[in-house]
C-alpha cells in the first residue's frame, strides 16, 4: 500500500449527480459540503436574531426599574433566546461544521446517507419557522427553554407559544437524530483506507463520540415534550400535580437530555479546538489517547450527573449527594483535557492567528466555567448561588467562551478551506479583542450579582446597592459583543470580495481536508494520500519521522461496517431509549401505592393473541429473509404477504381494543393510567403502523422486481426494524398486560 | 427596605455561615487551579512563540506519567470536595417527621405564611423570633417556585404537590431580603419577601396582636372604605378577620397596616403608594391577578383610609 | 452500641469463607510457585474484598438489617471481586482453560452479558431478595452464583487470557449496555414507592442494633433503600465505566508504547 491510494469509486448514481448553480441547486443539494455551508448560513442568521433578542434584554437590564419591556415579552425574550441559542444556532454550527468537515478529515466521498442529510438540515429551518410561527399565533413562548411544568401546562400557560415549541424541538429532534445516525455511519462505513479509529483526527473523533450522546439524549427530551403535548392537548395531566401529576419527572426527564445537551455543544468545540492548538503550536496533540478517552468518559457520565441541575427540588439528601459526586467526576476527564491542551502549546512554536487565539481564550474561560460548574456540584454552593447570576455567568462562560469561541478558532481555521480565501488577519485580531473584551465584560460581573442575591430571569430589579452599576457594565459588554459580530461579518465580506487566495494548506496542517483543494471539489478528493499515522499530511511532509515509524506497510485493512447495517442499529439504539423513557413514566404513574384505575379493563388473553399475531410476523418475515436468500421469489412475497396481514390483525386488534376502551368512558385525560397507557401502546402502535407502510413499500419493490438483482439491502434493514418493534411489544405488553399496575 | 448588601456572604445564620465559609474555600482552591492553567498557558505563549525562520519542534505524543498526574491530583481534590460536600449538607438537613413551626405557601405571585402553633396567617413579611432554629414547610398552591433569603437559608424549591422543608434562623434582629428564585410566570421579579427576625419577647407581641382581628372604631371616612370593601368584589380574594370577608385567593389583609411594604416588598406602605396600587395594580406589577378596577378617586382614599386602619 | 463497638465485633469470622479464602489463597501460590507479580496483587485485593463482604458487619447488616449494606455486598461480589480475581490470573497455563472445558458457551459474549445483567435483576425480585436476606442457605446460594454470574460477565473484558477477551471496540458496548440496564434497575430501586426487599422494611432486630442505625446514622428504611438504590446507579456505573477506560487504554496502548521507546532512543 506505499504511495497513494485511489478512492474507492462510489457506486450511487445521486454521487454523480453534477453542482449546479443558483438557488435551487442549493436547494436540491445533498452535497454535505454545501449542506454544511446551509447549516452554518441558517445557524448564523438565528445567531443574529437570538443576539438582538439578548440586546433587547441587556438594555431592559441596563438600569433598576427599568420599565422599557412589559414582563410578557422579556419572559418571550429569554425563553426564544435559550431556545434559539441552543437548538438553533450552536447544535447546528458544530453540525454543519461536523458535515463539512468530517467526511473530509476521514477522505470520503460524502456521508453515509446524502439524501437523509439534506432532509436533515430541512428540519432545521423548518423548525425554526415553526418556534417563530408562534409570535403570529398569539405570543412566543415564555416560560424559559426548559420549560418546567406545571408552569408550562394550559391552565398556566394557555397561549399555543408552548406548543409551537414543542412542535420545534420535536422537528429540529428529528433532523439532529438522523444528522447524528448519519454521522456515525460515515466514520463507521466510509472511513478512507488506513484510517482506522486509532487514528480518527480529534474533530472527527469527538463529533463521532458526540453523535451516540444526541441519538441517546434526544429520545428522552422526545419523550417528555411528547407528554406535554399531550398534557395540553388531550388534558392529560402528566405534570400537573393538582391532578395528581409530577411536576419533578418533567425535571428528570428534561434533564435526562439537558445535561448531555451541555456535552453536545462543548464537546466538537473541544474536538475544532484539539485540531487548531497542534496545528497553530506546531506540534501534534499531547495525549491524543487520554483526549480521546476523556471525551467517552465525559459522554457516558454525562448521563448520570443531571440530577444536578434538581439540587434544589428537594430530592433528599442521599440523592445529592451520589450525584454531587457523579457531577465532580465529570470533571476529571474535563481536566484532562484542559491539561493535555496547555502541554500541546508548551514546548511549541506558537503563531498567534486569529484562530489560536480565539483557541487560547477559550482555554482560559473555558476553564473558568467548568471551575464555576464545580462549585455547583458542591452541592450546599449549589443551594445558594443555583438559580440567579452566578449561574448565568457559569453556563455562558461554558456555552460562549467555550462553545462559540471554539467555533470562532474553527472558523478562522476552515474558512479558507471552504472559501478558498483567507479571512483578514487584521480585521480578525480587532474581531478577537472585541469579543474577549465584550465577553468578559458582559458575563464576569453576572458571577458578582448572583452573589449579591440576583436572581435569573427576572425582567426587572430594585435598585439595590452595585446592582445598577454591575448591570450596566454588562449591557455594555453586551454591545461591545454585538458589535464585535458585525466585524466579523465585515471581515467575511472582505474576504470573500477580495481575500488573499488560501490555496490547498495555508495553515501547514497535517489532516486530510487540507490535501483536498480549497474548496473541495464536488467529488472532494483526486488523489488520497496514504494514510498511516494520525497525520498524514506529516507523513507526507516528513518520511524520515512518520508519526508511527512501524506502520509503513499501513494498516492493515480492516473491516469497514455496513454503513445501511449500522444506520438502522443506531436508529433502533435511539428508538429503544425513546421507549424506555416511555416505560418509565408508565412505571412511574401505574406502580405507585394509588394506581388510576382503568387496568382492570385490560384483558390479557384478548391481547395475548393479537400478541402472539405480531410475534408470529417476525418469524414470517425471517422466513421471508430466508426465501429471498435463497432467490424464490415466490416464497418470499408469500411470506412478506403473511407478515403484513398479521401485523394488519395485530393493529386492527389494537384498534378494537381501543374502542372497547372508550366505550367503557376510558380517555387520555381520564386519569393518569389511561393517559400512559394510551401513549405507550399508541405509540409503539404507530411504530407497527410505519412498519407496516414500509413493508408495503418492500412489497411494491418486490413486485417491481427490485430485489432480483441480489440487491436485497433494503429487506434487511427493514427486518432490523420489523423486529425491533416486536421486542418492544414483548417489553410492554409484559409491564402492562401481565405484570400491570401494582401497588 | 434593605440596607445591607444582601450577599451570600453576609450571611447572618448559622446554616448561611457554614455554606459560605464552604464556598470561600472551594473558590480558594478553584482560583488557584485557574492561576496554574493560566500560567501555564501564558508562559507558553511568552517562552514558545514562533520566531521567523524558525523550524517546527520535536514532535513529542504525549507523557504517561503526566496524564496519570493530572488525572489523579483533581481526583483527590475533589474527592475532599466531596466530604466537605457531605458535611455542609449535614448542617442543613431538616428532618422529615417532625411538625414545622412555619408553613409558607407559595402562590403567584406572592408568599402566604401560616403559624401552626398560634394559627397566625399573613403575607409577604414573615416574622420570626431571632437565634431560635425554625422548621419551615414550604407548599406552592400553583406553580414551582422557590424561597431563598440570601443571608440565612439555602434556597429551596418550592413544589405543587412535593412538599419541602427548610432549617430558618437568624442569628441577629432586623429585616432579610428574600425572593423567589425560580422562575415562575410573569411577575417572577417581583415575588419578594422580608423575613422580619425580631426579639422573642417583641415576636411573641406580634403573633399576639396578628391573632385578633383588627382594631374597631372607625372614622367616618374610614367606616366609608369599610363599605366599599365589603360591596365590591374585594372580599372574593381577600381576608380581613371580624368581618365577613373571607377570601382566600389574595394575601390576607387583616392586618394590613402593620406591614412595612405592598406588593409582595416592592413599595413601602405608604397611603401613597396604596392609592397608586389601587388606582391600577397592572401599571404598578404588571400581569398580576389583581384587576384593573377603574376606581374612582373618591373610592380609592376611601378604600386607602380603610386599609391604612387595619393596624 | 456505638458504632465504634459494632464496627469492631461484628466480624462473623465464619469458618468457611475463612477456609475457603486461605485455599484459594494457597492454590495461587501453589500455582505460581509463590513468586508473586504486579498481577497477584489484583488477585489478592480480590480475595481481601471477597473476604470483606463475606464476613465483615456488611456481610451481617446486608443478612435482613440494611438494605445498602446488602447492595455493598451485592455489588462487590458481582463487579468488584471478579475482575479483579480474574485479572490476577496468570496469562498462560492449564488454570486458565478451566472455565472454558466446564461451560463450553460461557465463552458466548451474549450469554455472559445475561450472566451479569441477570445478577443485578433476578436477585432484586422481591421474594428473592427477601430469602436471600432471611434464610441462610438461600444466601450462601446468592453468594455463589454471585460470584459465578460476574466471573462469567468479566471474562471477555479482562481474562488473564487474550484470546478470551472482546475486541476492546466491541467490549465498550458491551459494557454500556450493562452500565444502563444495571442503571435502570438502580433508577427503580431508588424511586420505588414499595420495599423492594420487603425484609428490610422491618427488620427484625436480633443484635440490638437497630437504635444506633435509625438514630446514631440517621438511615429510615426509605432513605437505606434509597441509598441501596443509588449504590447500584452511580458507583456501579463508574466501575463500567472504569472497564470502558481501561479497554480504550488497551486499545491505544500499543502505539503509544513503542512510540515512547523511539523517542527515548532518539535523545
Amino acid at each position: 500500500m506505499k504511495g497513494t491510494t485511489s478512492h474507492p469509486p462510489s457506486i450511487e448514481i445521486f454521487h454523480a449527480q453534477k453542482a449546479g448553480e443558483g438557488f435551487f441547486s442549493w436547494v436540491a443539494t445533498v452535497d454535505h459540503k454545501r449542506i454544511g455551508i446551509l447549516y452554518l448560513l441558517t445557524a448564523f442568521f438565528f445567531f443574529g436574531v437570538g443576539g438582538l433578542e439578548a440586546l433587547v434584554m441587556r438594555v431592559q437590564l441596563a438600569k433598576p426599574n427599568n420599565t422599557l419591556l412589559s414582563p410578557d415579552a422579556y419572559n418571550q425574550l429569554f425563553t426564544m433566546h435559550g431556545t434559539t441559542m441552543i437548538f438553533l444556532v450552536v447544535m447546528p454550527t458544530l453540525i454543519g461544521l461536523a458535515n463539512y468537515f468530517v467526511p473530509l478529515m476521514i477522505g470520503a466521498r460524502d456521508m453515509a446517507f446524502p439524501r437523509l442529510n439534506a432532509m436533515s438540515y430541512w428540519f432545521l429551518p423548518f423548525g425554526g419557522l415553526l418556534l417563530h410561527f408562534s409570535l403570529l399565533a398569539g405570543g412566543a413562548p415564555s416560560v424559559g427553554w426548559f420549560s418546567y411544568a406545571p408552569l408550562s401546562e394550559t391552565p398556566f400557560a394557555p397561549s399555543p407559544g408552548v406548543d409551537y415549541w414543542i412542535l420545534a424541538l420535536f422537528a429540529l429532534g428529528i433532523g439532529s437524530i438522523s444528522t447524528s445516525i448519519n454521522l456515525i455511519a460515515t466514520v463507521l462505513a466510509l472511513r478512507a483506507p488506513g484510517m482506522s479509529i486509532r487514528r480518527l483526527p480529534l474533530f472527527a473523533w469527538m463529533v463521532f463520540v458526540n453523535s451516540f450522546l444526541l441519538i441517546m439524549a434526544l429520545p428522552a427530551l422526545n419523550a417528555a415534550i411528547i407528554m406535554l403535548f399531550i398534557d395540553r392537548q388531550l388534558e392529560a395531566h402528566f405534570f400537573l400535580p393538582s391532578h395528581g401529576g409530577s411536576a419533578i419527572l418533567w425535571q428528570h426527564f428534561f434533564w435526562t437530555f439537558g445535561h448531555p445537551e451541555v456535552y453536545i455543544m462543548v464537546l466538537p468545540a473541544f474536538g475544532i479546538i484539539s485540531e487548531v492548538i497542534p496545528v497553530f503550536a506546531r506540534k501534534p496533540i499531547f495525549g491524543y489517547e487520554f483526549v480521546a478517552a476523556s471525551t467517552v468518559a465525559i459522554a457516558i457520565l454525562s448521563f448520570g450527573v443531571w440530577a444536578h441541575h434538581m439540587f434544589a427540588v428537594g430530592l433528599g439528601q442521599p440523592m445529592d449527594l451520589f450525584f454531587a459526586a457523579s457531577s465532580m467526576m465529570i470533571a476529571v476527564p474535563t481536566g484532562v483535557k484542559i491539561f493535555n491542551w496547555s502541554a500541546t502549546l508548551w514546548g511549541g512554536s506558537i503563531h498567534l492567528t486569529t484562530s489560536m487565539l480565539f483557541a487560547v481564550a477559550f482555554l482560559l474561560q473555558f476553564t473558568l466555567g467548568g471551575l464555576s460548574g464545580v462549585t455547583f456540584a458542591v452541592v450546599p454552593i449549589d443551594w445558594q448561588v443555583t438559580d440567579t447570576y452566578y449561574l448565568v455567568a457559569h453556563f455562558h462562560y461554558v456555552l460562549f467562551g467555550g462553545s462559540f469561541f471554539g467555533v470562532f478558532a474553527g472558523l478562522y481555521y476552515w474558512f479558507p478551506k471552504m472559501t478558498g480565501r483567507l479571512l483578514s488577519e487584521s480585521i480578525g485580531k480587532v474581531h478577537f479583542w472585541l469579543t474577549v473584551i465584550g465577553f468578559n465584560m458582559a458575563f464576569f460581573v453576572q458571577h458578582f450579582l448572583g452573589l449579591m442575591g440576583m436572581t435569573r430571569r427576572v425582567y426587572t430589579y430594585p435598585d439595590y446597592p452595585g446592582w445598577g452599576l454591575l448591570n450596566m457594565v454588562s449591557t455594555i459588554g453586551a454591545f461591545i459583543l454585538g458589535l464585535s459580530v458585525l466585524v466579523l461579518v465585515w471581515n467575511m465580506a472582505v474576504s470573500l470580495r477580495r481575500g488573499t487566495p488560501a490555496g490547498d494548506n495555508p495553515w501547514n496542517a497535517w489532516t486530510l481536508e487540507w490535501a483536498a483543494s480549497s474548496p473541495p471539489a464536488e467529488h472532494n478528493f483526486d488523489q488520497l494520500p496514504p494514510i498511516q499515522g494520525r497525520r498524514p499530511l506529516w507523513d507526507l511532509a516528513h518520511p524520515e519521522n512518520p508519526d508511527e515509524p512501524e506502520a509503513s506497510g499501513g494498516e492493515p485493512e480492516s473491516k469497514r461496517s455496513d454503513r445501511n447495517k449500522t444506520g438502522m442499529m443506531c436508529f433502533i439504539a435511539s428508538e429503544a431509549f425513546f421507549f424506555i423513557m416511555l416505560l418509565i413514566a408508565y412505571i412511574f404513574y401505574n406502580f405507585s401505592q394509588h394506581p388510576n384505575p382503568g387496568a382492570q379493563w385490560l384483558n390479557p388473553l384478548k391481547t395475548g393473541i393479537f400478541t402472539f399475531c405480531l410475534l408470529a410476523s417476525s418469524f414470517t418475515f425471517w422466513r421471508a429473509e430466508k426465501r429471498l436468500g435463497a432467490k424464490d421469489h415466490t416464497g418470499f412475497l408469500v411470506w412478506l404477504l403473511a407478515t403484513l396481514a398479521l401485523g394488519g390483525v395485530f393493529l386492527v386488534g389494537q384498534g378494537m381494543e381501543y374502542f372497547e376502551l372508550f366505550l367503557k368512558g376510558l380517555r387520555a385525560g381520564t386519569n393518569l393510567f389511561s393517559a400512559s397507557f394510551f401513549m405507550v401502546t399508541g405509540l409503539h402502535g404507530l411504530h407497527v403502523l410505519v412498519g407496516l407502510i414500509w413493508l408495503l413499500i418492500v412489497l411494491g419493490f418486490a413486485l417491481a422486481g427490485d430485489f432480483k438483482t441480489g440487491k436485497t439491502e433494503s429487506v434487511k434493514t427493514m427486518g432490523f426494524y420489523w423486529h425491533f418493534v416486536d421486542v418492544v411489544w414483548i417489553v410492554v405488553f409484559t409491564a402492562i398486560y401481565l405484570v400491570g399496575p401494582v401497588s | 427596605m434593605n440596607e445591607a448588601l444582601n450577599s451570600v456572604f453576609h450571611s447572618e445564620s448559622p446554616q448561611a455561615e457554614v455554606i459560605s465559609g464552604l464556598f470561600i474555600l472551594v473558590l480558594i482552591v478553584c482560583a488557584v487551579i485557574l492561576l496554574i492553567v493560566a500560567a501555564m498557558i501564558f508562559s507558553s505563549l511568552a517562552r514558545f512563540r514562533h520566531k521567523p525562520g524558525g523550524l517546527d519542534p520535536k514532535p513529542r505524543h504525549g507523557n504517561w506519567k503526566l496524564e496519570t498526574a493530572w488525572t489523579v491530583i483533581p481526583f483527590l481534590i475533589l474527592i475532599w470536595f466531596l466530604t466537605l460536600t457531605a458535611k455542609g449538607m449535614k448542617e442543613s438537613n431538616p428532618p422529615s417527621d417532625q411538625k414545622p413551626d412555619l408553613l409558607v405557601i407559595s402562590h403567584q405571585w406572592w408568599w402566604e405564611a401560616r403559624y401552626p402553633q398560634s394559627g397566625v396567617l399573613t403575607a409577604n413579611e414573615i416574622h420570626i423570633p431571632v437565634g431560635v432554629r425554625w422548621l419551615v414547610g414550604l407548599e406552592s398552591a400553583d406553580v414551582i417556585h422557590d424561597f431563598w433569603v440570601p443571608r440565612l437559608a439555602p434556597k429551596m424549591d418550592v413544589v405543587p404537590g412535593h412538599p419541602n422543608r427548610l432549617w430558618l434562623e437568624a442569628d441577629k434582629p432586623g429585616n432579610y431580603l428574600g425572593t423567589c428564585a425560580e422562575f415562575c410566570g410573569a411577575q417572577h421579579a417581583q415575588m419578594h419577601f422580608l423575613i422580619i427576625a425580631q426579639s422573642p419577647p417583641e415576636f411573641e407581641a406580634w403573633v399576639e396582636k396578628q391573632g385578633k382581628p383588627p382594631p374597631r372604631g372607625l372614622t367616618e371616612g374610614e367606616q366609608k372604605g369599610s363599605r366599599l370593601f365589603q360591596s365590591m368584589t374585594c372580599v372574593n380574594c381577600h381576608t380581613v378577620n371580624g368581618t365577613p370577608a373571607k377570601g382566600q385567593a389574595a394575601p390576607d389583609l387583616t392586618h394590613f397596616a402593620s406591614r412595612q411594604t405592598i406588593g409582595a416588598v416592592i413599595l413601602p406602605n405608604t397611603p401613597e403608594n396604596l392609592a397608586r396600587w389601587l388606582k391600577n395594580p397592572q401599571a404598578v406589577k404588571p400581569a398580576i391577578l389583581m384587576p384593573d378596577f377603574k376606581l374612582t378617586d373618591a373610592q380609592v382614599s376611601g378604600l386607602t383610609s380603610y386599609l391604612e386602619s387595619l393596624k | 452500641m456505638t458504632t465504634h463497638e459494632f464496627l469492631l465485633t461484628a466480624w462473623d469470622w465464619n469458618p468457611f469463607v475463612l477456609a475457603a479464602c486461605v485455599i484459594t489463597l494457597l492454590l495461587y501460590g501453589l500455582s505460581c510457585r509463590w513468586k508473586f507479580s504486579g498481577k497477584s496483587f489484583f488477585f489478592l485485593a480480590g480475595l481481601v474484598l471477597c473476604f470483606l463482604a463475606l464476613d465483615s458487619p456488611v456481610s451481617l447488616l446486608a443478612r435482613g438489617t440494611l438494605f445498602s449494606a446488602h447492595m455493598l455486598q451485592h455489588l462487590l461480589l458481582v463487579l468488584i471481586v471478579p475482575p479483579l480475581l480474574l485479572m490476577g490470573l496468570p496469562g498462560s497455563g492449564a488454570h486458565g482453560q478451566i472455565p472454558g472445558r466446564l461451560l463450553p458457551w460461557g465463552n458466548n459474549p451474549l450469554i455472559a452479558w445475561f450472566s451479569g445483567v441477570g445478577a443485578m435483576w433476578i436477585w432484586h425480585v422481591p421474594a428473592l431478595c427477601d430469602a436471600a436476606a432471611s434464610n441462610g442457605s438461600v444466601h450462601v446460594l446468592q453468594t455463589f452464583s454471585l460470584l459465578f454470574l460476574g466471573v462469567l460477565f468479566w471474562r471477555p473484558i479482562v481474562s488473564a487470557r487474550k484470546e478470551d477477551r472482546l475486541s476492546p471496540l466491541a467490549g465498550i458496548p458491551y459494557l454500556f449496555t450493562a452500565c444502563v440496564a444495571c442503571s435502570l434497575l438502580g433508577i427503580w430501586i431508588s424511586f420505588a414507592p414499595v420495599g423492594v426487599c420487603p425484609v428490610y422494611m422491618n427488620p427484625v432486630d436480633q443484635l440490638g442494633i437497630l437504635p444506633m442505625i435509625r438514630n446514631g446514622w440517621g438511615l429510615t428504611p426509605i432513605a437505606d433503600q434509597q441509598i441501596g438504590g443509588l449504590l447500584m446507579w452511580v458507583p456501579a456505573c463508574l466501575i463500567y465505566l472504569g472497564a470502558i477506560m481501561v479497554l480504550l487504554g488497551r486499545y491505544y496502548r500499543r502505539p503509544i508504547k513503542e512510540m515512547e521507546i523511539k523517542n527515548a532512543r532518539k535523545k
